[in-house]
C-alpha cells in the first residue's frame, strides 16, 4: 500500500510539470493573427456597433432574455443605457459598474475603441 | 535573453518541485525506523493547523486536506461595492467557483474546480514537502508546492482564424512557506509562477512573477482574522493591472470553514486573481466574497470510530 501511495505521488509529480511544460507556448495574438487594422472612421449604430452588441450582448439582453431590463438589440433600447453613461461604464470596466461582457475580460481592444468613439461622435444611428 | 529567463524560470520551478519531492520522502523514512521499537517521546510535535481552511483568501495556503478527506469548496465574489444600493453592492452580480480538494495522503492532494469566468477549469496537485515540528527534529517552517493548469472553455472571439487549444490553458506554480509563530499568528510567504499561453500583444507578459504574502491572527478556536497580498514583479503585467489585496475572516463550524472576505479581486483561480486582477481599493472597486468548505471523511478507520 505504501509503496504504491508512493509510486503515484512520483508519477503524479513527474508526470504533471513535464506535461504542463510540453502543452506551454508563449503565443500572442500580434504575431499568431496578426494585427488587424481598427477602422475607426464611419462609427454608427447600422455600420459597426450593432453587429458588436449582436456578438458580445444580445444573448443575454436581447429579445430572448433582456437581463435587468438592459436591451442591445435595437437602437432606441440601446440609448438608454448609452444616455445614462451605463454603457461607457461597463464596457470599459470603471468603477461603481458591472464589468462586462459578464464573466469575460473586456472586449477586444478594436471593439472597444469602435464604441468608445462612437459614444464620443455622440452615438449616431447611422 | 528573454527566452531564457523565462526556460530558466520554468526550469528553477520543475527541479524545485521534483527535490522537493524526493526530500518528502525522507521524514516519513525515518519515522518508519523511528516508530520501529522507540519509546513514543521521541515523535515528532507536528504543528498543526497553521491556517483553518487550504486558501487564506483567493490564494492557497500551506494546509493540505487530510488523509482519505474530501472537500467540497463553494466561493462566490460578487460585484463591486461600489455599484450602489441598486445593485445591492454587488450582491446581484456573483462569479462562482466549485471545487473539490481530496487528500491522498496527509501531504498530498489533488483538486478540480469550474469557476465562471470564462467558464474556466482548474486541476492541481499541492503537496507538502516540509512540517513544521519539534521533538527528534526541530523544523521551523511548513512549505507546500502547488502546481496548477487552467483550461477557459468560452466560445471562440474569432472562429474564422485557426485557433490553438493551447491558447485556452494557463499554469501556476506556487512554492508556499508559512510558519505558525504560536497559537494565535501565523504568517506565509509564496513565490508565485504564472504562466498564461496566449497573450494579447507582444508586449504583454506570458510568463508572470509575484510574491504573495498572507496571514492570519486567531481570536478564539473557531475565528480568526486573515489578509493576503500577492505583489506583481515590475513588467507589463504590473503596469496593466493591480496588486491582489484581500482582507478576510475564518469562522469554523463543525464540519465547515466559512470564510467572509473584502477583496480587490474578483477571479478565484490562480492566474486570475494574480495576474488579472482590475479591481482598486483607492476607488472603491472592492468585492464580498466568501469560500465555504465542506470535509467529508472518506477513511473507513475514521467512520468505524464513530
Amino acid at each position: 500500500m505504501k509503496v504504491k501511495t508512493g509510486v503515484v505521488i512520483l508519477f503524479a509529480s513527474i508526470v504533471f510539470p513535464i506535461s504542463s511544460s510540453q502543452s506551454c507556448v508563449n503565443n500572442n495574438e500580434e504575431e499568431l493573427y496578426g494585427i488587424k487594422p481598427c477602422d475607426t472612421s464611419d462609427v454608427t449604430w447600422v455600420s459597426k456597433i450593432s453587429e458588436i452588441m449582436q456578438q458580445n450582448c444580445v444573448m443575454c439582453h436581447g429579445p430572448v432574455i433582456a437581463y435587468r431590463g438592459v436591451r442591445h438589440d435595437s437602437y432606441a433600447s440601446e440609448m438608454i443605457v448609452v444616455n445614462d453613461g451605463r454603457l461607457r461604464g461597463v464596457v470599459n470596466h470603471l468603477p461603481g459598474y458591472a464589468k462586462m461582457p459578464k464573466d469575460r475580460g473586456k472586449l477586444p481592444e478594436c471593439e472597444l475603441k469602435l464604441i468608445n468613439t462612437w459614444l464620443d461622435n455622440g452615438a449616431p444611428e447611422f | 535573453m528573454l527566452l531564457n529567463s523565462e526556460k530558466m524560470g520554468k526550469n528553477f520551478f520543475t527541479t524545485t518541485f521534483l527535490l522537493a519531492i524526493l526530500w518528502s520522502f525522507l521524514p516519513a523514512q525515518d519515522l518508519d525506523e523511528l516508530l520501529g521499537g522507540i519509546d513514543k517521546d521521541n515523535t515528532p510535535n507536528y504543528a498543526y493547523g497553521t491556517f483553518k481552511g487550504t486558501t487564506i483568501i483567493n490564494g492557497q495556503s500551506v494546509e493540505v486536506p487530510g488523509n482519505k478527506d474530501l472537500h467540497f469548496l463553494i466561493s462566490h465574489r460578487f460585484g463591486a461595492v461600489n455599484s450602489g444600493i441598486y445593485n445591492f453592492f454587488g450582491l446581484d452580480q456573483a462569479t462562482t467557483r466549485l471545487g473539490l480538494e481530496y487528500g491522498i495522503k496527509d501531504i498530498l492532494s489533488v483538486s478540480v474546480g469550474r469557476s465562471t469566468y470564462e467558464k474556466t477549469y482548474d486541476a492541481g496537485i499541492k503537496l507538502k514537502v516540509l512540517r513544521q515540528q519539534t521533538g527528534i527534529r526541530n523544523i521551523p517552517l511548513t512549505m507546500s508546492v502547488y502546481c496548477a493548469g487552467f483550461a477557459e472553455s468560452t466560445k471562440w472571439e474569432d472562429p474564422e482564424r485557426d485557433n490553438l487549444f493551447s491558447s485556452r490553458l494557463s499554469f501556476s506554480t506556487q512554492l508556499l512557506i508559512a510558519r505558525k509563530f504560536n497559537k494565535h499568528l501565523s504568517l506565509q510567504i509564496s513565490p508565485s509562477y504564472i504562466h498564461i499561453n496566449l497573450v494579447p500583444t507582444a508586449a504583454d507578459q506570458n510568463n508572470i512573477y509575484s510574491v504573495g504574502f498572507g496571514g492570519r491572527y486567531k481570536l478564539t478556536p473557531k475565528f480568526s482574522i486573515n489578509s493576503e497580498y500577492y505583489y506583481l514583479l515590475p513588467g507589463e503585467t504590473a503596469n496593466d493591472y493591480a496588486n491582489s489585496l484581500s482582507f478576510g475572516v475564518d469562522i469554523e463550524t463543525g464540519g465547515h470553514v466559512f470564510q467572509l472576505h473584502f477583496t480587490n479581486s474578483q477571479l478565484m483561480y490562480t492566474p486570475g486573481f494574480i495576474a488579472r486582477t482590475e479591481g482598486k481599493w483607492e476607488e472603491g472597486d472592492i468585492f464580498i466574497g466568501f469560500n465555504i468548505f465542506r470535509v467529508f471523511s472518506l477513511s473507513r478507520k475514521d467512520k468505524s470510530k464513530h
